[in-house]
């Protein structure tokens, strides 16, 4: 059986306000299965609980109601199973690029697996930099090395929240291209979160739309374009005037009836 | 390889700058860097030459002295025709030293050769220097003392420092029960205490090495609890995801983030033990430099006193260099500490 399979079933987040007197539902009732193997890409303005959905897959939460499974079974903790990429690349800095890569293979005891780091280190052209320290790279570089650390471990799933949101728009392009050809090469599922609609219409073979406030989802969009996708191309355009549309609906009558 | 590059630009860029300076202007440096020769022949001269005021007498072995520092500026200088990274550092250094041998000449004239400034009180360089030479022996086992007391004290304080806060900042409830203490014994001076422990000790050593421990754990501790607090929890999470467990979270993740900012504690720690000590040997510890002052003092020998002081002085200035070498090789991971 092909692993990376994960199911969503009825999830509920709730926030208590630290002063106790209130209460934030996050996610409400959210109802998702993700094939394994799938790029799934979810988009959504900020406090659609996307971002509180991917901690709960990574096992960094936990939901208030309902389950999230991961090949069938119940997520309690983080596993190295299920990598995940920040925003800010969270390179350890007191580590080299090298060692930074290799950091899961010594914590699961794989320490001697290192074809694959090193592999994936040159796909992303950065196999010259194994000695440097993450301040002597750009932020392009140093997302890559973020992506090669997690995908080292060999995980069934990569969860990558808002990863090249602090990237300029061409240093992102060149990446979205590294992310379909790591994602090709190594097969696993890819869970994106992203604001940006084209990158998720470029990335992912299904853009799941988010609204806010209670975090929704809104709608499921299969993109049916093969790889690698022209950014101008008549279909593109309308996926993306779709999902725009779907983001604004939900902008104006969040509070109308939503029935998933 | 990347941090030879960044030299050769910071160096060709310098090249430019210099381009712009005219010929005087290069000229002018030059003589500026070769002030320091200049001022030790005048203070050589000044020293051999002008006759000693009443009964002063002086030694040979502080013009050798002179002639010794001159002489390496002299050699530095010449090599600096040949080396620009050389030339930049000692062009850079120049006016101070130059001062440095003109206030030595200033002090040795106003003592050894006027007397302005009244014997026995202030004795000039070179009677100092044959005071030490000739104490040598004693001057060396205080040393020793200090430094046995002083290192016991600091690594105690520092090991328990370091525990504390990375315990405190780690779990809630370890920080419960230290944060108290942190707060109420670390807003009390350590020699406060000097008095109680000079009573209790069974050991003077012993009371003295835990003073100055307690001095250090202070400063370490809250350098370590808020080294572990500021970290990015990202680090954390980042790491769980890889499956590392929570000691390796422990000693991978949490003490290398803290790093930066122990070595602030560590460093403020040292000059807190610096002063504990002195404070011990003056009180009541019968070894070590403190005590060699007080001692010397009671003699009206003030140029030992002097020379002592110097020798402190050296010491300090020496054990903050290795903290700042270790600091460099533990932080070289940082931007600007090693480039």
């Amino acid at each position: 059986m092909e692993k990376g399979h994960i199911e969503i079933n009825g999830v509920t987040k709730i926030f208590r306000r630290t002063d106790g007197t209130d209460t934030l539902t996050a996610l409400d009732n959210i109802q998702l299965d993700i094939k394994a193997g799938e790029f799934i890409a979810f988009v959504g303005a900020s406090g659609c609980g996307k971002s509180t959905l991917l901690r709960m897959i990574a096992g960094l939460e936990t939901p208030t109601i309902g389950k999230i499974l991961s090949d069938g079974e119940e997520i309690t903790s983080t596993s190295e199973k299920r990598g995940l990429v920040f925003q800010d690349h969270a390179l350890f800095p007191w580590l080299t690029v090298w060692d930074n890569v290799r950091f899961g293979l010594k914590s699961t005891g794989k320490k001697d697996k290192t074809e694959l780091a090193e592999h994936l280190l040159d796909l992303v052209e950065l196999g010259n930099f194994k000695k440097s320290y993450p301040y002597q790279l750009s932020g392009g570089m140093a997302q890559r090395v973020a992506l090669v650390r997690a995908l080292a471990n060999e995980p069934d799933v990569l969860l990558l929240d808002e990863p090249l949101g602090a990237l300029d728009a061409f240093t992102r392009m060149n990446i979205q291209d590294a992310l379909i050809d790591l994602w090709k090469e190594r097969k696993n599922t890819m869970i994106l979160i992203t604001h940006d609609v084209d990158e998720a219409i470029y990335l992912a073979q299904r853009v799941i739309v988010m609204s806010p406030r209670p975090g929704r989802i809104v709608d499921d969009i299969p993109i049916e374009m093969s790889y690698p996708r022209n950014r101008s191309h008549s279909a593109f355009v309308r996926y993306r005037n779709v999902i725009l549309e779907k983001l604004n609906y939900a902008h104006e009558e969040s509070i109308a009836d939503f029935s998933i | 390889m990347a941090q030879q590059k960044v030299s050769l630009k910071e160096l060709n860029t310098l090249e430019l700058e210099r381009k712009n300076v005219s010929t005087a202007g290069k000229v002018l440096q030059r003589l500026i860097t070769a002030l320091p020769i200049v001022a030790g022949l005048l203070h050589l001269i000044e020293y051999l030459f002008i006759p000693n005021k009443g009964m002063n007498t002086c030694t040979a072995t502080y013009a050798y002295i002179l002639i010794f520092f001159t002489g390496v500026w002299a050699v530095l200088y010449i090599i600096s025709f040949f080396n620009y990274a050389l030339y930049r550092k000692i062009n850079h250094d120049a006016p101070l030293y130059a001062v440095i041998f003109l206030l030595l000449a200033a002090y040795d004239y106003a003592t050894l050769k006027t007397g302005k400034l009244i014997m026995p009180y202030f004795p000039w360089v070179d009677k100092i220097i044959n005071s030490v030479i000739s104490d040598r022996a004693k001057l060396l086992d205080s040393a020793l003392h200090s430094l046995k007391l002083l290192f016991t004290g600091y690594f105690g304080g520092v090991i328990a420092g370091f525990i504390c806060g990375i315990g405190a900042g780690w779990s809630p409830k370890i920080r419960y029960w230290i944060n108290p203490f942190v707060k109420i014994l670390g807003a009390i001076p350590t020699t406060t205490y000097m008095p109680i422990i000079m009573i209790l000790a069974s050991s003077l050593f012993g009371g003295s090495a835990f003073l100055i421990g307690l001095g250090v754990w202070f400063p370490v501790t809250v350098s370590s609890l808020t080294g572990v607090s500021n970290i990015n929890s990202h680090y954390y999470e980042v790491a769980r995801t890889l499956g590392t467990k929570d000691i390796g979270i422990l000693f991978r993740v949490v003490i290398p983030a803290a790093m930066p900012t122990v070595f602030g504690g560590l460093t403020q720690g040292m000059s807190v033990a610096c002063i504990t000590l002195m404070a011990a040997e003056m009180m009541g510890v019968e070894s070590g430099l403190g005590w060699y002052i007080n001692w010397q003092k009671g003699w009206a020998e003030f140029s030992k006193m002097y020379g002592a002081i110097i020798i402190i002085c050296i010491i300090f200035v020496l054990v903050n260099t290795l903290l700042n070498v270790i600091k460099g090789y533990v932080l070289r991971w940082q931007k600007g500490v090693n480039s």
